[in-house]
């Protein structure tokens, strides 16, 4: 409860902070909304004026996994890439430790304390695709599979989380970290579509290895009613894993933090 | 010597001075060779699908594949390097010792665009062949749109810069440009030529897309390259090309000469 109050705060303080550049913040916004939104629109519009089915995917169907996708990365955007990126120049200089200092768990601390807001216009971009999709899909036929879906996209945030911590933690090792944001977009943009238009090895790696398959693949296949196998089951058991592996890991990289010189 | 061959050896020497500069960051280019095979492949796939075993709107299983590899090579050759130079030496008045130089920062600017290109080219061209020759598209080469693609190239890229320089000079008035930028990029994805091919956009949105510039700096040189244009299509888009980098250019040297009374040595 402290700990959520505490999260609260370092958003309101970001929230105040950028609203201050409104030319800024007003550009963002319009370039999320309306061009992402067009985007996509676009996108979809311009696949499925050539065919039916995308390897067996309708076009409502893949607006909900670009709505998804969006989700996601706004999320991303918003708290886990800005709090932790600070966190590795923190490292560089040596005022990491601040954060050790500070009453609250480091881990916690580094991944929550800076919020950048206005990157969370992605999500509601991805809402209203999600929305506009199921409108398209006339989603009479939810089945029970439906309840899944909340299970399902916390894994997937669970499962990325856990990814970008144990990016930064190589800072502990590699002192300077720069561009590791960018590497990790690069693959995860590969959710925008469902894995099963690469070819299989490829939909193998996106699913165990680099496991996007969880972003948008898995959970609009809850939503929508479509079989997705025991991938439901394995959604939660790699996020479990991925946390618990990803917490050890920021413990081990700790004990290397020797202070200014680090 | 006169100007425009002491500005031209001047641009040679900053040419080498760039590229040992490009080759300090390493990690860098990985992550641009990665994000260079990444995306276009991922629309390969999409249109792989939908290809299927025949053809979508003329581009045969082949075709789009030879899209997005030359798509590659388009990419890396438009790809903006000089627009982050802009905003240190604008914002935070590191132009001032620029400006003493006997050469126009945007000729430096150009340089560094240029060594980039060229360092990274060594990087990413192997995974152009091995593109080509992992997938061996079934694809008709054509001499006569090889040699047509050069010029296409060289324009797209030089429209390329003048856009990335207009979005950096924009740093004289606003404090944060990316997102200006960004726009557009994002509709340059979309109706430039990487979410698909312009021949295969629906039919009002193929005719903007054909007369904005955005398809000059991506989809024009591919189009030209795999040879589905008709003659008067080639002629219409080189001329559009021609006249949005006039435009360009135009907007370039407004931007300059006006952004340039506005700074203050010390920022803006």
């Amino acid at each position: 409860m402290r700990l959520l109050s505490v999260a609260l705060t370092f958003t309101k303080v970001a929230v105040q902070q950028q609203l201050a550049y409104r030319g800024e913040f007003l550009g963002a916004f319009i370039n999320a909304f309306a061009v992402d939104t067009l985007n996509a629109a676009v996108s979809v519009a311009v696949i499925y004026a050539h065919t039916d089915s995308l390897r067996g995917w309708s076009a409502g169907e893949l607006l909900v996994v670009v709505g998804l996708f969006n989700v996601v990365l706004g999320v991303m955007g918003t708290v886990m890439f800005p709090s932790l990126s600070r966190t590795t120049e923190d490292v560089y200089e040596g005022t990491f430790d601040y954060v050790l200092m500070k009453p609250v768990p480091s881990l916690f601390f580094a991944s929550t304390h800076y919020v950048q807001v206005g990157r969370f216009v992605n999500s509601i971009v991805g809402v209203v695709l999600c929305a506009f999709g199921l409108f398209i899909l006339e989603a009479g036929a939810l089945t029970w599979r439906v309840a899944l879906f909340p299970l399902m996209l916390a894994s997937a945030l669970a499962i990325f989380y856990a990814f970008v911590v144990a990016m930064t933690t190589l800072v502990f090792w590699a002192v300077r970290l720069e561009g590791i944001e960018s590497m990790f977009n690069v693959f995860f943009r590969t959710s925008r579509y469902p894995v099963d238009i690469y070819p299989k090895w490829i939909k193998g790696f996106l699913t165990y290895l680099f496991p996007v398959a969880f972003v948008s693949t898995v959970p609009t296949e809850t939503l929508v009613g479509r079989d997705s196998g025991w991938l439901i089951a394995v959604g939660p058991v790699i996020a479990t894993i991925a946390v618990y592996g990803a917490t050890r890991f920021w413990r081990l990289g700790l004990r290397r933090y020797s202070s200014a010189s680090s | 010597m006169s100007l425009a061959a002491r500005t031209f050896s001047g641009a040679i020497s900053l040419t080498k001075a760039n590229i040992a500069q490009a080759l300090h960051y390493r990690l860098v280019l990985v992550i641009y060779a990665l994000r260079q095979i990444v995306n276009p492949l991922l629309y390969m796939a999409v249109w792989w699908a939908v290809a299927g075993d025949g053809e979508v709107g003329g581009f045969q299983r082949g075709d789009v594949v030879m899209y997005y590899i030359v798509f590659m090579i388009v990419s890396h050759a438009t790809w903006a390097v000089g627009y982050h130079q802009w905003w240190p030496l604008i914002r935070l008045g590191r132009l001032s010792p620029h400006l003493m130089r006997p050469i126009n920062p945007i000729w430096v600017s150009a340089s560094g665009d240029l060594a980039s290109k060229l360092t990274a080219a060594a990087m990413v061209s192997p995974i152009w062949l091995a593109m080509y020759f992992i997938i061996r598209p079934e694809f008709p080469f054509d001499w006569g749109n090889a040699v047509l693609f050069v010029p296409a190239l060289l324009l797209a890229a030089a429209l390329a810069f003048i856009v990335g320089t207009c979005m950096g000079l924009a740093s004289f008035w606003v404090a944060n440009t990316w997102p200006f930028y960004s726009i557009w990029h994002n509709i340059a994805f979309s109706i430039g030529g990487q979410v698909a091919p312009i021949a295969l956009l629906p039919g009002e949105i193929q005719t903007i897309a054909i007369g904005l510039p955005f398809r000059y700096t991506i989809g024009f040189p591919i189009e030209v390259f795999i040879g589905h244009l008709q003659r008067d299509e080639l002629i219409l888009g080189f001329a559009l090309q021609a006249v949005w980098i006039a435009v360009g250019l135009t907007l370039m040297t407004l931007l300059w000469r006006s952004g340039i009374k506005r700074y203050q040595a010390v920022g803006v």
